[in-house]
């Protein structure tokens, strides 16, 4: 190493501490300790650097200032705590708007339920019935009569029936003297059920009959009824259809 | 809250002091080192989720005291710089010689260093940060620090163990630099300014 680049090195060489680097700090000191003019140097240079180091931190600080900045710091932990705060209170407040707001929705736009409709509509269905089945297989887009000529005064319900899992529409009617029933089952043969395995079924108390073609527009029927005793070579049905001849209902 | 409000004292606590002093060797005056160091503190508080390493946490507030001090001075012309190539004109100090460092001295001399070579140099006396570090605070390719710094040292060398002669030496030089610029600016030269700035060394 040549004298410049000594005195170079010797002026970047730290106090505390050296980040020239292994070789060069070996050289370096290999210089310093063959060179008569070098070495002085360096010997002021880090008699210097510690005299000016030490004096470079002998700064008094403000004995108020540490309090200064804890006061500052409570301050500003203070304000984050009250942002903090505040935009806790908007979210819920606004949460609070929203969930007022689409119950307010919600209640004015879920259906109301009305007595006297009720009444009404039975009423209507009483006086005539014939009129409100048609109408309900009208607003159900099936043919506006069921395939046999039911007694609608034994009509009781039309409506829905949980079936194997999908809600089926049905018109049930009673046996006009005994404990027995006919649920007119109606199924659309849009794909949306399997209708394959529908066919007629008899059990120790009721029966299934299936009727189906094609003069009923994609629908088929599945009339559950009680058995009752008839005459041999009518129709099982016969308690819950309309008598032959009397058409004042129709 | 509480372990927050003890974080922010744990802050103060492990690096005010250090900050102040930087602050005042910066400035040169305890007015604005005690203003800086107030509000690098305040700066932090709020950027306090940008530090990400604990241990970094003293380069990270030097560098907030730093731009906020470079912000202040930004459009301060009446600090006095002296230009560092008068360094080599002046005599070699006694390489025998141990100096007595006179405070109010150094301060002098390091009010009169361009930025660029005060904060590497006080830095560097610091102890407390690497070349590496003080690169990264300043931005600068190492080399460019270590060369500052080697600049940086000659002229403080010079200063703090010349006579007053020198002294003087310096004082008509830095004089003359400025009645040079005032003259430059005055045939509207911007850039006729002889003056060794931190950006012009490499």
């Amino acid at each position: 190493m040549q004298c410049r680049d000594a005195q170079f090195y010797l002026r970047l060489r730290r106090p505390a501490g050296d980040e020239l680097g292994a070789d060069v700090a070996a050289d370096l000191d290999r210089h310093l300790a063959d060179c008569s003019m070098c070495a002085p140097e360096a010997h002021a240079a880090q008699s210097f650097d510690s005299a000016v180091s030490a004096m470079m931190r002998s700064i008094p600080v403000p004995a108020s200032l540490r309090d200064k900045l804890l006061v500052q710091a409570s301050t500003h932990h203070g304000a984050v705590i009250r942002r903090k705060v505040y935009r806790l209170t908007a979210l819920a407040a606004s949460l609070l708007l929203v969930a007022g707001i689409g119950f307010g929705v919600f209640s004015v736009s879920r259906p109301k339920i009305d007595t006297t409709d009720m009444v009404m509509h039975a009423d209507e269905q009483l006086q005539n019935p014939d009129a409100a089945l048609s109408q309900w297989l009208t607003e159900h887009k099936f043919p506006s009569q069921l395939p046999l000529p039911f007694n609608t005064d034994l009509l009781v319900t039309m409506g829905t029936e949980r079936v194997q899992g999908s809600n089926i529409p049905v018109v049930v009617f009673r046996h006009p003297t005994e404990l027995g029933f006919a649920k007119v089952y109606i199924f659309r043969a849009d794909g949306t059920t399997n209708l394959s395995s529908l066919r007629d079924t008899n059990a120790s108390l009721t029966m299934a009959s299936v009727i189906e073609g094609p003069q009923y527009r994609g629908v088929k029927y599945v009339i559950v009824h009680t058995v009752h005793p008839v005459h041999e070579g009518e129709q099982p049905l016969k308690p819950f259809l309309r008598v032959p001849g009397n058409t004042a209902r129709l | 809250m509480g372990s927050a409000s003890g974080g922010l004292h744990a802050l103060i606590d492990a690096h005010y002091e250090a900050l102040y002093r930087y602050a005042y060797r910066l400035s040169g005056s305890a007015a604005d080192a005690e203003d800086l160091t107030q509000e690098a503190f305040g700066k932090a508080f709020v950027r306090m989720g940008q530090l990400r390493e604990a241990d970094r946490a003293r380069a990270w507030l030097f560098r907030i005291l730093r731009n906020l001090y470079l912000h202040k001075v930004r459009d301060d012309k009446r600090h006095r710089i002296v230009p560092l190539d008068a360094v080599g004109d002046l005599p070699d100090r006694d390489a025998d010689e141990t100096p007595d460092i006179d405070p109010a001295k150094l301060q002098q001399a390091i009010d009169q260093l361009d930025e660029g070579f005060r904060t590497p140099l006080i830095l560097f006396y610091f102890e407390e940060f690497s070349y590496r570090d003080i690169a990264e605070q300043m931005e600068l390719p190492i080399g460019t620090v270590m060369s500052r710094l080697a600049r940086a040292k000659s002229y403080l060398r010079t200063m703090l163990s010349a006579p007053e002669s020198v002294e003087e030496t310096v004082a008509e030089k830095r004089d003359k630099t400025d009645k040079q610029d005032k003259q430059d600016r005055s045939k509207d030269a911007p850039d006729a300014a002889v003056r060794l700035t931190g950006n012009q060394v490499t």
